[in-house]
């Protein structure tokens, strides 16, 4: 009886966190052409909106990718985290998929502006948060194979627990 | 193991169990998966997440898993179906759910041994310097293509090659298998590991003493590599894929929830200590995985393809960056053949240690449960799985791999840890969980992973199951990204895994029907 409402006990707090979880995830249902899809694009960065830009115009990427407006829906992603929405991860990830998948096909204006992003955001050398990130990280976990191992070899049983366990639960 | 009518087999040593655990663990993903993952996903920022996940949802399970393991062992039980009826106090149930974590790894060998089969015959080519001419992208792809079979090309002729060295590889894993436990597998972790950390250390040195390969772009060097990699961008942090990017990665790479550690534990002593044992075996996962293979991969493809070419690489898949972007740097590196070469052999290694732990939970339950003798078992299981990887080799261009994949190494195991952390916590109990964690003990486990192991183990475990259910799941049981033409062979593949679900449970009737699965109270 003590383990089943064990169980019962844990259920609602699950369910809540899951139900949180979820709840995050919806969205509602974007309109079903390139022009609508990049018109609301457009509005909701007008907006400050920048959530609701880079859904509609990731929505039109990749329901419609041969159409010409799936290039520049790239471009204005990339854009809006390099300028107004100031998203370094986000901004590497949408110039790096525009210079490799529209570059071809997008004017030279355009191509050669986002290279000039790509060139900053890339400009890579190690810095301080990188290296402090590094030793933060072995350091932890030398740490831990340090103690683990150590323990291992001079391990004694230091805790005495009865061999028969009790079957009567809690 | 045991011949019918003798005792279970143990451990040679603690030393032994703690590597074998640790070889099961270290496998293709940490040099592979991890380096892609971790600078994909914000660099050094992703280590925020990934150490959160390590301690909410890593090591709880481990221990959970061991603890379970060693438990079930003791009255008889190696395998889920077993631990699971004994752990709810003989729930009727329980046993059925216990199923999944005996098809899981059994799912991912029939795929594993096939790849593990391409590293060993990768090794081979940088030998003999079979890629050597090969200098761009699209030419290694062919290269690679051709080697599985995928097309035809002037490289391979068919994927005769790679069935070869999967042959080759299949001998040597059911060799360490027939051997047993302590002869087969404990021996072959034991020299296995410290050849991976030494091949690890030499890989490390090469790529961190190359300075800058081209000349005119000094910048190009290991330290900047490094920067690349580990260049913390908390931005991503607000990006809730990166959480579960980072909860997926230590949950592969941890090996939970595959039912191998359970088996593994199952072959401790009563008295043998699990806590620090578990913690230990996550450590030197993480060793590897962090400090070795975040240290080589990364920074090796940025020193040689610039930023954008290593941007590339985080953008692609794990087998891109094992058996394309690599043999590409070996062959501009001076010496690459036997860089190469190395690499190559440490895939293999993390490989087959990981291999027999997968097969293990079978072996353990047809061997615990139905009696059978070590040969019946490894002759019965060989043969059931030769079978099911020739299908997935031959039909490799139609997605069977992908499709086994899905259901064996990203649904199951996360719903086997999510039944083995509720049964555990649920119907075990914690006070007596922590009464089975202290015993023999090294260390004490913090009390407050009492709370952890109930609410946010499980919660965390749930969200995965769900999003990833919402996200992946669906789209792949309706077909949605397969060409009309495949689906057939997916069909089939889906066909075939529900039959060894089947046949697992005939298996397990019959094993019930023989009295292993009586009522703890009954058997009193």
């Amino acid at each position: 009886m003590i383990r089943r409402n064990d169980a019962m006990k844990s259920m609602p707090v699950l369910l809540l966190i899951c139900g949180m979880v979820l709840l995050a995830g919806c969205s509602p249902e974007p309109p079903h052409t390139a022009e609508g899809l990049m018109e609301e694009g457009r509005r909701a960065l007008e907006e400050g909106d920048y959530t609701d830009a880079y859904e509609a115009l990731t929505d039109l990427v990749n329901a419609f990718p041969q159409s010409d407006l799936a290039s520049e829906a790239q471009y204005q992603i990339c854009l809006m985290y390099t300028g107004v929405a100031q998203d370094d991860y986000r901004a590497k990830q949408a110039c790096y998929i525009f210079m490799r998948d529209f570059a071809g096909r997008s004017d030279s204006v355009k191509v050669a502006r986002v290279q000039a992003e790509m060139d900053r955001l890339f400009a890579t050398r190690l810095e301080g948060g990188g290296l402090f990130m590094i030793i933060l990280s072995w350091t932890m976990i030398l740490a831990l194979v340090v103690f683990c191992y150590w323990r291992i070899f001079r391990a004694r049983a230091n805790i005495q627990a009865p061999l028969e366990i009790d079957t009567e639960g809690d | 193991m045991a011949e019918p009518g003798q005792p279970r087999e143990n451990w040679g040593s603690k030393i032994g169990v703690i590597l074998a655990v640790s070889g099961s663990a270290v496998g293709l993903g940490n040099f592979l998966r991890f380096p892609v993952q971790a600078a994909g996903h914000g660099g050094g920022a992703f280590m925020i997440p990934y150490f959160l996940a390590f301690l909410l949802l890593g090591i709880p399970i481990a221990w959970v898993e061991w603890t379970m393991g060693r438990y079930g062992g003791r009255r008889g039980h190696g395998t889920a179906p077993g631990v699971y009826h004994v752990i709810s106090g003989g729930k009727r149930w329980a046993k059925y759910l216990g199923l999944f974590a005996v098809l899981g790894p059994l799912g991912i060998f029939f795929y594993y041994s096939y790849i593990e089969g391409w590293t060993l015959a990768y090794a081979f080519f940088s030998l003999t310097g079979q890629y050597q001419a090969l200098q761009d992208p699209q030419a290694m792809r062919s290269f690679l293509a051709g080697f599985q079979g995928v097309e035809t090309n002037s490289y391979f002729n068919g994927p005769w090659v790679a069935y070869a060295a999967f042959a080759v590889v299949y001998v040597i894993n059911f060799y360490f298998i027939y051997r047993g436990v302590t002869r087969g597998i404990e021996r072959l972790n034991k020299i296995a590991l410290p050849i991976m950390v030494l091949i690890a250390c030499l890989l490390l040195v090469r790529v961190a003493t190359l300075g800058a390969p081209h000349s005119d772009r000094p910048g190009q060097n290991f330290i900047n590599g490094l920067g690349f990699m580990w260049n913390p961008d908390f931005s991503a942090l607000k990006d809730a894929s990166v959480w579960l990017a980072a909860a997926g990665q230590i949950f592969f790479t941890l090996s939970v929830g595959l039912g191998s550690i359970m088996a593994y534990a199952s072959y401790l002593k009563a008295r043998d200590d699990v806590a620090l044992s578990s913690l230990t075996s996550n450590s030197t996962n993480e060793f590897f995985e962090v400090i070795l293979a975040g240290s080589i991969v990364i920074p090796a493809s940025f020193m040689f393809f610039g930023a954008m070419g290593a941007q590339q690489v985080a953008q692609g898949g794990s087998f891109d960056l094992g058996f394309v972007t690599m043999p590409l740097i070996f062959n501009q590196m001076s010496g690459g053949t036997y860089i190469g070469f190395l690499w190559f052999l440490l895939l293999f290694l993390a490989g087959i240690t990981s291999s027999v732990s997968l097969v293990q939970p079978l072996i353990t339950f047809v061997e615990d449960e139905l009696k059978l003798t070590r040969q019946q078992s490894v002759v019965a299981i060989g043969v059931l799985g030769f079978a099911v990887t020739n299908f997935i080799i031959f039909t490799l261009a139609q997605g069977s791999l992908d499709e086994v994949d899905f259901w064996a190494g990203t649904l199951l195991p996360v719903l086997n840890a999510f039944l083995e952390v509720a049964i555990f916590a649920w119907f075990f109990g914690l006070t007596r969980g922590f009464r089975e964690f202290d015993l023999g003990a090294d260390l004490r486990i913090p009390r407050f992973f009492g709370f952890v192991i109930r609410y946010i183990t499980p919660a965390f475990l749930l969200a995965i199951l769900l999003v990833w259910s919402i996200q992946q799941g669906w789209p792949i049981l309706t077909l949605k990204n397969v060409r009309p033409e495949h689906r057939d062979v997916i069909w089939v593949t889906r066909i075939i895994l529900l039959s060894v679900l089947l046949l697992l449970l005939w298996l397990l009737v019959i094993a019930r029907r023989r009295g292993r699965f009586i009522k703890p109270e009954e058997q009193r």
